[in-house]
């Protein structure tokens, strides 16, 4: 039994391809419904969005698992097995460990870092845990998958750096009035870069916003679908003396804010900054208007460098994020650790409640003339002596649990104990006891191929 | 003897931290990061002990020595530092901040370690005159840093300049803001650290301000400040001029504070 994950991507499929096979939700809950019937596939969560579609499963036989999902994607793509086939990864163990933490941090996507992913992975879990499909230790997984990709929104600038153009713009925008709230921009223009610029900006919360262009037609059609005030070309000189920032994204050919303009502008502005963005090709404001100390003045280039820079630091900040994952699988795989020692703690306690009762029934025979008050603070004493006894040495073996090189095994630790353990392995019992998640895995996979082959295996008992 | 030891260490581990901390604005490694982290807080521990050290050996505040002044202005940087990074998370703020908080201590290490002399007559009002004195000073060292923090910024965006260091900085707007809040608080504490200081002049020494460089240097400061806050009410001057205007009061500050102070009999 070991996680494995068999999916195509962006790397693998050709967008044509993944349309196909890409699930809208309904699609989803009927491919997991259809997953929970199959015996080969324990636990599952599928992932699907327009860049991947991934099924994270927990399995005894990985090409039974690769062979099912091969099959169920045809189908539901209408394509031929072998067109599928071709373009399906498979990982199993650690890999699909990592591979599922790479995917949450967007280190997998178009985009490096984009943040919209771990969203998708969080409604993805969420989907499998209604129709019943992840059980504890998928759960647990995408637990700390879906953790260190919080982490790596939250302590890097991997998802933060803008890498669109307009995007950049706001970046810029930031940089010099902090957030734009309460600002005021006019857009010159009512074309493709004067409607996103105009979105962006309104995104963004800018208070005021203006538009001005020379066809009314055009800039009432932009006014339909942001919250913004047509003002008169005629008035354009006095509007931009007013505002915060001026996009310009006209297709006049021609500077339109020129170094005149900016002359008998500036005294009535009192040195207040003012940014010119110049998204127009050929270019609509002055390029001498940069000589002045108050005009924070851009181009169409300046911005592709603000994109380069921002997509350069997203690479650099990969190396950051790929320490996360990494302590991350080390968290996990000392959390598979850990649970080698959680029934010889539950035989241990249940051991010492035992004889806590033991001393209790022997009381109450050899004390019969004592009150029910009495007997409640015996109990209570007793059972606090036998807490006390135990809280240290509990506490110690959940240390050695996660240790690499444990001071007692388990087995050990019963014997101590007093507590009988009788090596009749259950399977998944014995997948606990592995101390690493590779030994786990291989473990639990010769496991699965003995009792394939029909030899007999008992469950594991711990006996006070 | 002890005590060399132990700012020497604080030094060394200064030293350390500010260059993890320049590492990891090169190369974003998380290993850099933790190890100025880590060496910082070794600082923090090691000015602490020496404060505590220091008040227990004088039964008072360590405020009467140049040597516990500088310590004591390096551990409030620090602290402002730490508290900033943690709950804020200004850019690039706790690096710039530590160099000053760094430079004062590589101050105080030149000096002798004595604890100073607690002098009789009204030690009240001499002790709030240092604090308040003090306490400006740590304001206007935040102000300088987001004073220099602006003018970085601001040489970056004008040269069109995007890297690393333009991604890091704070914006214009919120570095400006910050610095002229602080240089405001500092103005202000300063000045009533002062008029406090004039007076324990006159009642415990008999002295006018005229009778001493240290207290006619403040004088200067305070109207270098004024002038400058004068000139930005006016909205006479660009923001960045504005700001070199500060990061030269702050100049003054220094000279008055470290060369100054240290030929002035006034206290």
């Amino acid at each position: 039994m070991q996680i494995v994950v068999i999916g195509l991507n962006h790397r693998t499929a050709p967008v044509s391809l993944r349309e196909k096979v890409s699930f809208d939700k309904d699609a989803q809950k009927t491919a997991l419904l259809r997953m929970k019937d199959t015996r080969s596939l324990f636990e599952t969560v599928l992932v699907s969005t327009c860049n991947r579609t991934e099924i994270y499963t927990l399995t005894t036989s990985t090409k039974a698992a690769r062979d099912f999902v091969i099959r169920l994607l045809a189908q539901h793509s209408g394509l031929a097995t072998e067109e599928i086939k071709d373009t399906l990864y498979t990982f199993e163990g650690p890999q699909a460990v990592q591979h599922a933490m790479e995917v949450a941090c967007g280190l997998d996507s178009i985009v490096l870092g984009e943040t919209q992913i771990l969203g998708q992975v969080k409604e993805a879990v969420a989907l499998a845990a209604e129709i019943g499909t992840i059980g504890s230790f998928l759960k647990q997984m995408f637990r700390y998958v879906v953790e260190v990709g919080k982490r790596a929104q939250s302590e890097t600038m991997i998802g933060q750096a803008p890498v669109s153009v307009a995007s950049a713009a706001i970046q810029l925008a930031e940089k010099i009035y902090g957030s734009l709230r309460g600002r005021s921009a006019l857009i010159l223009g009512a074309g493709t870069m004067a409607r996103i610029a105009a979105e962006h900006l309104s995104a963004h919360g800018v208070s005021q916003l203006y538009i001005a262009n020379r066809t009314l037609t055009n800039a009432e059609e932009l006014v339909r679908r942001v919250e913004a005030k047509i003002v008169p070309w005629e008035q354009l000189q006095h509007f931009v003396g007013r505002v915060d920032v001026v996009v310009a994204a006209t297709g006049a050919g021609r500077p339109i804010i020129t170094e005149n303009m900016w002359t008998s502008i500036r005294t009535g502005r009192h040195g207040r900054q003012t940014l010119l963005l110049d998204l127009a090709i050929p270019r609509n404001i002055d390029s001498s208007l940069s000589g002045h100390s108050d005009v924070f003045l851009y181009d169409v280039d300046d911005l592709q460098q603000v994109v380069d820079v921002n997509m350069e630091e997203r690479r650099r900040q990969t190396r950051v994020v790929r320490e996360m994952i990494d302590s991350s699988l080390l968290e996990f795989d000392e959390w598979i650790s850990s649970l080698s020692v959680v029934p010889v703690i539950t035989a241990i306690r249940e051991k010492g409640v035992q004889i806590q009762s033991d001393v209790m029934e022997s009381l109450k025979r050899k004390l019969p003339h004592l009150s029910e008050k009495e007997i409640q603070i015996l109990q209570k004493h007793t059972m606090s002596i036998v807490n006390q006894l135990l809280r240290d040495p509990i506490h110690a073996m959940k240390d050695m649990a996660v240790q690499s090189d444990p001071a007692f095994s388990p087995e050990a630790l019963a014997q101590l104990f007093g507590i009988e353990f009788i090596s009749q392995p259950h399977p998944e019992r014995e997948m606990l006891t592995s101390y690493k998640m590779s030994e786990f895995m291989g473990k639990w996979r010769s496991l699965m191929a003995e009792k394939m082959s029909g030899s007999t295996v008992g469950s594991s008992v711990y006996r006070s | 003897m002890a005590t060399r030891a132990v700012i020497d260490s604080t030094m060394f581990f200064y030293a350390l931290s500010l260059f993890f901390y320049f590492m990891d604005v090169l190369e974003s490694k998380r290993i850099f990061n933790r190890l100025a982290v880590v060496l910082l807080f070794m600082v923090f521990i090691g000015e602490t002990s020496l404060l505590i050290a220091r008040f227990i050996q004088l039964q008072s505040a360590p405020v009467y020595s140049r040597f516990d002044n500088l310590l004591l202005i390096s551990w409030l940087i620090l602290v402002v530092a730490l508290v900033v990074d943690t709950f804020y998370r200004v850019g690039l703020f706790i690096f710039f901040a530590n160099l000053v908080a760094f430079s004062f201590v590589i101050f105080a290490s030149f000096g002798p370690f004595s604890p100073g002399i607690i002098p009789h007559g009204r030690p009240d009002l001499l002790i709030f005159h240092i604090s308040l004195a003090l306490v400006s000073y740590v304001f206007f060292s935040v102000a300088f840093v987001f004073s220099v923090m602006y003018l970085v910024q601001y040489h970056l965006l004008r040269k069109k300049s995007f890297n690393h260091w333009f991604l890091r900085l704070p914006g214009l707007e919120h570095s400006s803001r910050t610095a002229r809040w602080c240089n405001r608080v500092g103005f202000t504490l300063l000045l009533i650290s002062s008029l406090l200081g004039f007076l324990w002049g006159k009642i415990v020494l008999n002295l006018w301000i005229w009778d001493s460089p240290t207290p006619m240097a403040t004088l200067v400061l305070l109207l270098f400040y004024a002038l400058t806050f004068w000139l930005e009410i006016r909205r006479s001057l660009p923001l960045h001029v504005l700001h070199r205007l500060y990061v030269v009061c702050f100049m003054v500050l220094l000279i008055n504070f470290l060369l100054i102070g240290r030929f002035g009999g006034y206290h």
